[in-house]
């Protein structure tokens, strides 16, 4: 007969239920401490704003695997082989002009042409939706923006399957989402579909989005992919572009026409799709030590009266040089705006363009340019941090993120 | 049931429940410190010098009670040298571990992978050895150096050659990274306006181990000296096969030759190279004799310069985090502040774009050692 334990009555009966609780009771405990991601919530910027109105979705995240995709032609290719049959599609839907409700309180310092702010997690991309809604990609999440109304989605609160997002795509049927571990396509902005090294994908963590209204292109860690219609991606980098593709990382891409504009630390590398990627004479790469382009790193890209605009940490360049004399050896041509024409910064790290400006995002503010003249709004003009990370334009209004929000600025307003 | 019989088990309950609440999970007060290098390879020597320093910092910091009461633990990953590696534990640290702060990567491929993640989220990321220019040139808020860039060291080294040494007519064979192309590019650019002539530039694959190719071209154009800009494992090699080759003029480098592993790998042929030699450990001071110690006596080998600029590079952190808030920003905000500093490798700063200030010396392998000029090396 074993010994009695201290704690008990002198029932053996009662003892085992006592330890088997307490047992149950230590799983439970155990199981409610661990059984979040170890995640810091996302604190709100101490100021006057108001808090984040976080919606919550019920539904929870679904990772499924990936349907069948089907483009029209042209399909690019990596190497000379047969690709799998081409399906026809619809054409994407007509985006259509979008009407934003102005959040009930603003401090007063935020003047009257911000017809939207709210604080959020540092924002890295923003999208208009052909369905009027506005996504902005934060370091905890997404942001949806639909009827004046926002909802966070998160890791943390259970409605998104990453920690951050990076870049944001529509490709008029679904919404793709590029995060540092995959990229995520929802049609119905709660449940994503997971896109993985494992369907083709050069690296999970996706830095760039572009889609050119056939083609969705994905830039990554480990270089440029794009969507086959087989539902699987192919990839190019360094290796199997055979030295075409200056470097793997690629922070900003841009298509124009047959090119797709790779923006990586080794300059800005263009790949002539005509042409497979393994031949490197579709390629050719602008840098820093061949032409007069500020700076090899490209952090953003955009076009802007039949112009490529390059955003690079020592400024904003425009490419003058017609695409297709790149590739016959004509030294390419650059415009450079720096803090010495008149930017905030030298750093740009987004660009976005309307009809009659360009707009930079720089760590010290907006700029527009237009003109042949440099504007600058910052925090006295209502700007909630001074490090402008994205930007979108849409009709009469600018969309910008930064480190602590979101917010439109009203351009009829503002003029 | 008696009354007696109820209490205990739910005191019981009650305490357990209580430790594991406050005692356990993440919560424990710990603060975490990623620490990113290659581990194993040939770029190990780095990291795993690298990797001691800070560990000892780490020990000693913990050992003295923390910081701000709270206890620091480091998160040693190891990238093998492999940028996408280093760019997807960067992410791992920061998203998945909590890491406030990151120091690393060891090549500068490597750190600008990081740093970009670390711009991003904006967690400050303090490199202690890599040392191409761009790395603190791109107008990152987030990035800093504690070790003189190939700009200060292809200057310090172009200076000697042709000022002191007097040569004319120098080839470079480079490792083709971003830490050899620039340097190699830097030095060219520098000693061009000093006069020489650089009469050969080859370059090399990481990982490369045989080198004559290269070496032969440019015995072909008759330079009078051989600047060495890559790592030590190819680095050595190739120093080994000019000699081998008859190259018998005088051969410099850059620090990423400098660890001892050079004197095992080139042997004999290394006697009499010229390197920037980042670490001199006179200019520590006492400081840096009780590390040298404390070093030697944790991990029973001499520190070189990757684990001297480790230490500091946490000691660095450690304070940056003594006067912050304990996040990312903030730790920026106060290690942005730090414009002079008094490390065991001596006495350095950072400068507005968060690069280290201090100029570096050169050293002559001499009697199978490392010599520094200012304390005997000569030619």
């Amino acid at each position: 007969m074993s010994p009695r334990h201290p704690l008990s009555t002198g029932h053996r009966g009662n003892n085992s239920h006592f330890w088997g609780g307490l047992i149950l009771l230590i799983v439970l405990a155990l199981s409610i401490r661990w059984a979040k991601a170890p995640i810091q919530p996302f604190q709100s910027p101490q100021s006057s704003l108001p808090s984040i109105p976080t919606v919550i979705t019920a539904q929870q995240p679904q990772i499924v695997q990936p349907p069948l995709i089907s483009y029209a032609t042209p399909i690019p290719r990596v190497e000379d082989r047969n690709l799998v049959a081409i399906i026809q599609t619809e054409k994407p839907p007509v985006v259509s002009p979008v009407q934003y409700t102005q959040a009930a309180t603003f401090p007063r310092t935020i003047p009257s042409y911000w017809k939207f702010v709210s604080a959020t997690p540092p924002v890295n991309a923003l999208l208009l939706g052909p369905d009027g809604i506005v996504w902005g990609a934060t370091e905890r999440g997404l942001v949806k923006i639909a009827g004046g109304q926002i909802t966070f989605l998160s890791k943390a609160n259970g409605t998104f399957p990453a920690e951050n997002a990076t870049s944001l795509i529509h490709d008029g049927r679904a919404l793709w989402v590029g995060t540092f571990e995959g990229l995520y396509r929802s049609f119905d902005g709660f449940s994503f579909q997971k896109f993985a090294k494992i369907d083709g994908l050069a690296n999970d963590m996706i830095w760039s989005l572009a889609f050119d209204g056939l083609i969705l292109w994905a830039g990554t860690q480990g270089g440029v992919s794009f969507l086959t219609p087989g539902g699987r991606f192919e990839s190019v980098d360094k290796k199997t572009s055979n030295g075409g593709l200056a470097d793997i990382w690629i922070g900003a891409m841009q298509k124009i026409g047959k090119w797709i504009f790779c923006g990586n630390d080794d300059g800005l590398s263009i790949w002539d799709t005509t042409i497979i990627a393994a031949n490197p004479s579709a390629w050719t790469t602008l840098d820093m030590f061949a032409s007069n382009l500020a700076h090899n790193w490209i952090l953003a890209l955009t076009v802007w009266q039949n112009k490529i605009w390059a955003g690079t940490p020592k400024g904003l360049c425009r490419l003058d040089t017609p695409i297709e004399q790149l590739f016959t050896g004509t030294t390419p041509s650059w415009e450079v705006f720096n803090k010495n024409r008149g930017l905030p910064s030298d750093r740009v790290d987004a660009v976005a363009a309307n009809e009659s400006s360009i707009w930079a995002g720089t760590p010290e503010g907006l700029c527009r340019y237009k003109n042949g003249t440099f504007k600058t709004l910052g925090l006295s003009e209502g700007l909630l941090a001074s490090d402008v990370r994205a930007l979108m334009t849409a009709s009469d209004t600018i969309w910008v993120g930064t480190s602590a929000g979101i917010q439109a600025l009203n351009l009829l307003a503002f003029e | 049931m008696p009354r007696t019989s109820v209490i205990f088990p739910i005191l019981a309950i009650v305490l357990v429940l209580a430790v594991l609440w406050f005692g356990l999970g993440r919560a424990s007060g710990k603060i975490v410190i990623g620490v990113i290098g290659p581990l194993t390879g040939t770029a190990s020597p780095y990291g795993s010098a690298h990797r001691n320093g800070i560990k000892l910092a780490v020990d000693q910091l913990n050992s003295a009670g923390g910081i701000n009461g709270k206890l620091i633990e480091g998160v040693f990953v190891d990238d093998a040298n492999n940028k996408i590696a280093a760019a997807e534990l960067c992410r791992d640290l920061i998203y998945k571990n909590g890491a406030v702060s990151i120091i690393g990567g060891i090549t500068s491929d490597n750190t600008m992978n990081i740093q970009r993640i670390c711009e991003k989220a904006r967690i400050p990321v303090l490199t202690a050895v890599s040392t191409n220019p761009f790395i603190t040139r791109v107008n990152f808020k987030y990035s800093f150096r504690c070790l003189s860039d190939d700009d200060i060291q292809a200057t310090k080294l172009a200076q000697y050659t042709t000022g002191v040494m007097n040569l004319r007519r120098v080839a470079i064979i480079h490792d083709s990274n971003k830490y050899g192309s620039q340097g190699a590019r830097t030095y060219a650019a520098v000693a061009k306006s000093m006069g020489q002539n650089i009469v050969g530039n080859e370059y090399y694959e990481a990982g490369a181990v045989n080198f004559k190719t290269q070496l032969e071209k440019i015995k072909a154009t008759n330079p009078d000296g051989l600047l060495v800009w890559g790592l030590v494992h190819e680095g050595a090699l190739a120093v080994r096969q000019a000699r081998e080759l008859g190259i018998d003029i005088p051969i410099f480098g850059s620090d990423g030759i400098a660890p001892s592993t050079l004197l095992d790998l080139a042997g004999p042929a290394a006697e009499g190279i010229v390197l920037s030699f980042p670490y001199n450990p006179a200019q520590g001071g006492e400081r840096g004799k009780i590390f040298i110690e404390a070093f030697r006596k944790a991990f029973g080998n001499e520190p070189d310069s990757f684990a001297a600029h480790g230490y500091d590079a946490m000691m660095l952190i450690a304070q940056a985090i003594r006067n912050s808030a304990g996040d990312g920003p903030s730790i920026r905000d106060a290690l942005s502040r730090i414009t002079v500093y008094d490390g065991v490798t001596g006495r350095g700063g950072f400068d507005a774009t968060g690069n280290e200030t201090r100029s570096v010396e050169l050293a002559q392998v001499k009697g199978g050692k490392f010599v520094p000029l200012s304390q005997g090396g000569s030619l």
